[in-house]
């Protein structure tokens, strides 16, 4: 055992130094020092609030109302006041102005963007746990079950095979057919989305548990004879959950993608529920007449995503006790 | 100090630290070696002790994080620290040839290990193609592998790891270097496999005539096959001897505890050195000797003051309170 | 080697017989009874339905509704809805015109994002790694029609030539030149614009392989007999980093429907992903389910390609 020039980085980055702190803490000490991913947490922190504050402030109790049509204040620009002679009194926006401008039916554009965020959210957040949820099941099954023969064929290969099959196939069109196909609705967009992006969690956790399978405390598990579901639920996808977590957070940011692009192309959220994507959507036909429907929207959607990524990213280092050292 | 004025490789204070997230990590803190043609030289000690991070800095190899903070590294007159990079590149491998721990990982699997031995002959002896395969076959012969010529096309995962650190001694040796660095060339191979291994160097030692720098935490090997020990603890140099005297009569307690450590010869596995206590992080280093809390002879002033290497005397030095001013230098 | 293809082969033609049928039973998703077509769902009227039970013969047994399809699609008799084309022919027409915009776009992704990757590596943690890191990451989390649409105004603007389409109308009649000029132009921004995505996501690979092989005991070795530095980059490192994206090679092939739709969409590219959007649009079963199919066939060839790629260049995997 020598010290490779690794060893001796890796010792006082690891656990030697701060023997009193759990895996946990650590990562959250790596974490935080990494400031885009900070960065992308704060600004995820202002969006789950204002996800909230879409929920209730146009649907509970309507302070911005998005659905509000008025007419002759269509394409307003941003920071604009509102004309009260030409707005019913009860389709006035809050404080009078119109944050983010109207769009081509003069509806308020904050207002959209607001409810949009819940929905768009909500559409990323139910997408991965569909998505995680089949991956941990598949994955897990072949990492644990691998070895299990049915006929010709191990369970693992067969998982596998799919997988890496479902991993290559050109998941947008076959997204785009299925939802094409189906009632327009939302929950199946949601559904379509998570059942067609688990193959990369599917990998990860095969890998995870495969070396977890032989570490010691499993075995030891596996000596007392603890039953298996015990064994997997309890002791393997906790230690198994790491790079799920990242995968997921990354996951998020790439539904809310595909549901924008759904939108685009006609499939995605329809109206009059808004989302971010088919806000942007309908914006391009106003790109010249009104910028504010087609940037504010995209840059919405581009700060979003570009946070949920860098914290997934940051996430991954700060998991990652391997590329920590380096 | 043995006064030999004309050593072929020096190394004077040498200062290694490594840039992390908890700031710069002292990694080897002020080491002195001197090797003369032909001799060979062990540097002893546990994990983490900075010898192979001095090796490394020798070659100036270390990864970017590392930094050589201070000290001088002479080979043959000239100032390795001061050379360019291209100059420095022209010694590795042709005059300072390196053999590292890992032969599972050292050699690239995408290549023969024919290409591999060529690459060497390819920059520094310049040889063509043909030359190059009849060479690397002659080399790997040398270093004992049955059926070279057949071995030359393979690529590394289909030979064993004693038949690898073979080739990776090949590569080493390719150009006759003055000095071979080997860099615990033994660990991680079995103990049949370590003895033949050692065998090999000390053959190709006396027949090229190349001194060797053989870094190991194994008391036993360097019983074997040093003529010069240096033990290292936490970065520093503690006791300088050569290995008769070393073996007679360590001095400095660590130097002791890694001796009674060392399994007898009956044992059939080999054990790790096994001391009580740990190693200090190197960001928690003692002002005074970094060896005070495992200590089993520890004087009051040891915490806080920290001895300095001293002759005891000829050729056996030692850093430790306990024998301090006992010798004339 | 040999009976490493074959067996691949193989495998593949029991895969593809699954899928086939998986791409088969699609057509069922659709109401099978026009009483249970869904009111709400605009897209299905009643004749659609019927249109589609009369070419997927939904009323014969389930395994022979398979066996027609199959047969129906290899004679031509399955005619696309719209204009009753036979299906194959029209969508190999569709390909062809598909095929230069995916290579145009294939080679910038491919010959941009490895220098980036690499020299990114190479320099870790310093400004330009930083600054590709921080580009990469803003273009993936971009959606691809707005940036698309942001640098169509930008060309449009700078350059002052028209993109959209395969050619400008009515330059044929002028010079050969112009003429070929303008086909460039048409090919040249579609393909650089719908590179983007891919050279950030395939940089980003390049760079964390690198990385990952940079710091293995071999690179060092390579060091340590006094290769030079390009050559420990290029030679040593690179040779190892590559080994996975001979996989991705192989992979590419299936991006040819998918990847295109929402680029061939914007740019009124009459290709293959734009024959698919069509066809959704038009509830043009024959040609959904075909291209489906195609797909999955692209894909097994892919794997397949990936396999023997792989098994040439690493000399660690054995065909037996």
């Amino acid at each position: 055992m020598s010290a490779a020039p690794g060893h001796v980085v890796a010792e006082p980055a690891g656990g030697p130094l701060r023997a009193s702190e759990s895996p946990l803490q650590q990562a959250w000490r790596m974490l935080r020092r990494d400031r885009l991913a900070m960065a992308g947490l704060a600004v995820l922190a202002l969006l789950a609030v204002a996800a909230g504050a879409g929920k209730v402030l146009t649907e509970w109790y309507v302070v911005f109302d998005p659905a509000a049509v008025r007419l002759p204040e269509k394409l307003r620009a941003p920071l604009s006041v509102a004309d009260a002679e030409r707005v019913a009194p009860e389709d006035l926006p809050a404080l009078g102005i119109y944050l983010l401008g109207t769009d081509e039916l003069g509806r308020d554009v904050f207002a959209r963007m607001l409810q949009g965020s819940f929905v768009s959210l909500s559409i990323g957040f139910v997408a991965v746990g569909i998505s995680v949820a089949i991956g941990i099941l598949i994955g897990g099954l072949s990492g644990y079950y691998g070895n299990v023969k049915l006929g010709f064929i191990t369970v693992d290969t067969l998982l596998m095979r799919f997988t890496d099959v479902m991993l290559s196939f050109p998941t947008f069109f076959l997204i785009l057919t299925v939802v094409a196909l189906l009632p327009p609705s939302i929950y199946n967009i949601m559904i379509v989305i998570g059942v067609t992006s688990w193959m990369g969690t599917a990998r990860l956790v095969r890998g995870e548990f495969l070396s977890l399978r032989e570490q010691d405390f499993v075995v030891a598990a596996q000596a007392l004879g603890l039953p298996e579901r015990r064994i997997i639920f309890r002791h393997m996808v906790p230690n198994a959950i790491a790079p799920v977590l990242v995968s997921a957070t990354i996951g998020v940011a790439s539904a809310i993608l595909t549901e924008s692009a759904l939108s685009f192309l006609g499939f995605g959220v329809q109206p009059p529920d808004a989302t971010w994507g088919n806000i942007l959507a309908d914006g391009r036909s106003f790109i010249f007449d009104a910028p504010w429907l087609f940037f504010v929207p995209g840059a919405a959607i581009l700060v979003v995503v570009l946070a949920f990524n860098l914290l997934g990213e940051g996430l991954r280092e700060a998991l990652n006790p391997k590329l920590r050292s380096r | 100090m043995g006064g030999a004025a004309g050593a072929l490789l020096e190394v004077r204070d040498l200062h290694v630290s490594f840039d992390t997230e908890a700031g710069a990590v002292p990694a080897v803190r002020g080491v002195d070696l001197r090797v003369q043609r032909g001799e060979t030289l062990a540097v002893v000690g546990e994990s983490g002790c900075g010898k192979s991070v001095t090796a490394l800095a020798i070659l100036r190899l270390l990864d970017p994080s590392g930094r050589i903070e201070r000290g001088a590294v002479r080979f043959d007159g000239q100032d390795l620290l001061g050379l360019s990079e291209p100059e420095m590149r022209a010694l590795r491998g042709r005059r300072i040839g390196m053999v590292f721990q890992e032969p599972m990982t050292s050699l690239n699997p995408v290549f023969t290990v024919g290409d591999q031995i060529g690459e060497v002959l390819a920059i520094h002896r310049g040889l063509g193609k043909r030359e190059r395969r009849a060479e690397a076959i002659r080399l790997l012969e040398k270093v004992g592998i049955p059926a070279a010529a057949e071995r030359v096309d393979q690529y590394p995962h289909e030979m064993s790891g004693g038949m690898k650190q073979r080739v990776m001694i090949a590569i080493a040796i390719a150009c006759e270097p003055e000095v071979l660095i080997a860099d615990e060339p033994t660990t991680a191979l079995d103990v049949t496999v370590q003895a033949q291994i050692l065998d090999l160097l000390r053959a190709l030692q006396q027949e090229m005539r190349m001194a060797i720098v053989l870094i190991t935490h194994n008391l036993g090997v360097v019983a074997q096959f040093a003529q010069r020990v240096l033990v290292m603890y936490a970065g520093k140099i503690v006791e300088r001897s050569d290995v008769a005297t070393l073996f007679r009569e360590p001095l400095h307690p660590y130097t002791r505890a890694l001796l009674r450590a060392l399994p007898s010869r009956s044992a059939h596995a080999e054990r790790l050195v096994s001391i009580a206590g740990t190693v200090p992080s190197p960001l928690e280093y003692p002002p005074g000797c970094a060896f005070c809390a495992r200590c089993p002879d520890v004087l009051p002033r040891c915490a806080d003051d920290e001895p300095r290497l001293e002759g005891v005397e000829a050729g056996h030095a030692v850093a430790c309170w306990l024998h301090a001013g006992t010798g004339a230098r | 080697m040999w009976t490493f293809v074959i067996r691949s082969v193989l495998q593949r033609l029991v895969l593809l017989v699954v899928i086939s049928i998986l791409a088969h039973s699609v057509v069922h998703l659709a109401p099978g009874e026009p009483s249970q077509v869904d009111p709400s769902n605009p897209r299905l009227k009643p004749e659609d339905i019927a249109r589609i039970r009369e070419a997927f013969r939904l009323d014969e047994p389930i395994h022979l509704q398979y066996a027609y399809w199959i047969h129906d699609l290899f004679t031509g008799e399955l005619k696309s809805f719209r204009d009753d084309q036979p299906v194959l022919p029209k969508i190999w027409r569709r390909f062809l015109n598909s095929l230069p915009l995916f290579v145009c776009a294939t080679l910038i992704v491919w010959t941009l994002a490895f220098p980036t990757g690499i020299a990114a590596a190479v320099r870790r943690g310093r400004a330009f790694d930083r600054g590709s890191t921080f580009l990469a990451y803003a273009m993936i989390s971009t959606p691809g029609f707005f940036l698309a649409y942001v640098l169509i105004l930008w060309v449009v603007d700078t350059f002052n030539v028209p993109v959209i389409g395969m050619r400008t109308f009515g330059m044929d009649a002028g010079s050969p030149v112009n003429y070929w000029m303008d086909r460039l132009w048409h090919l040249v921004i579609p393909s650089a614009i719908s590179a983007l995505g891919g050279i950030a996501v395939l940089s980003r690979y390049v760079r964390s392989q690198m990385l990952e092989v940079v710091g293995q005991d071999y690179v060092r070795t390579a060091r340590a007999k006094g290769v030079a530095e390009d050559a420990v980059i290029y030679r040593h490192a690179l040779r190892n980093a590559l080994l996975p994206f001979v996989t991705m090679f192989g992979f590419l092939i299936p991006g040819l429907i998918g990847g295109s739709v929402i680029f061939e969409t914007i740019f009124a590219w009459p290709g293959l992903g734009r024959l698919g959007y069509d066809a959704i649009l038009g509830r043009d079963f024959p040609v959904i389910l075909t291209l489906n199919f195609i797909a999955a066939v692209l894909t097994l060839a892919g794997t397949l390609v990936s396999d023997v790629l792989y098994a040439v260049v690493d000399p660690r995997i054995r065909y037996d």
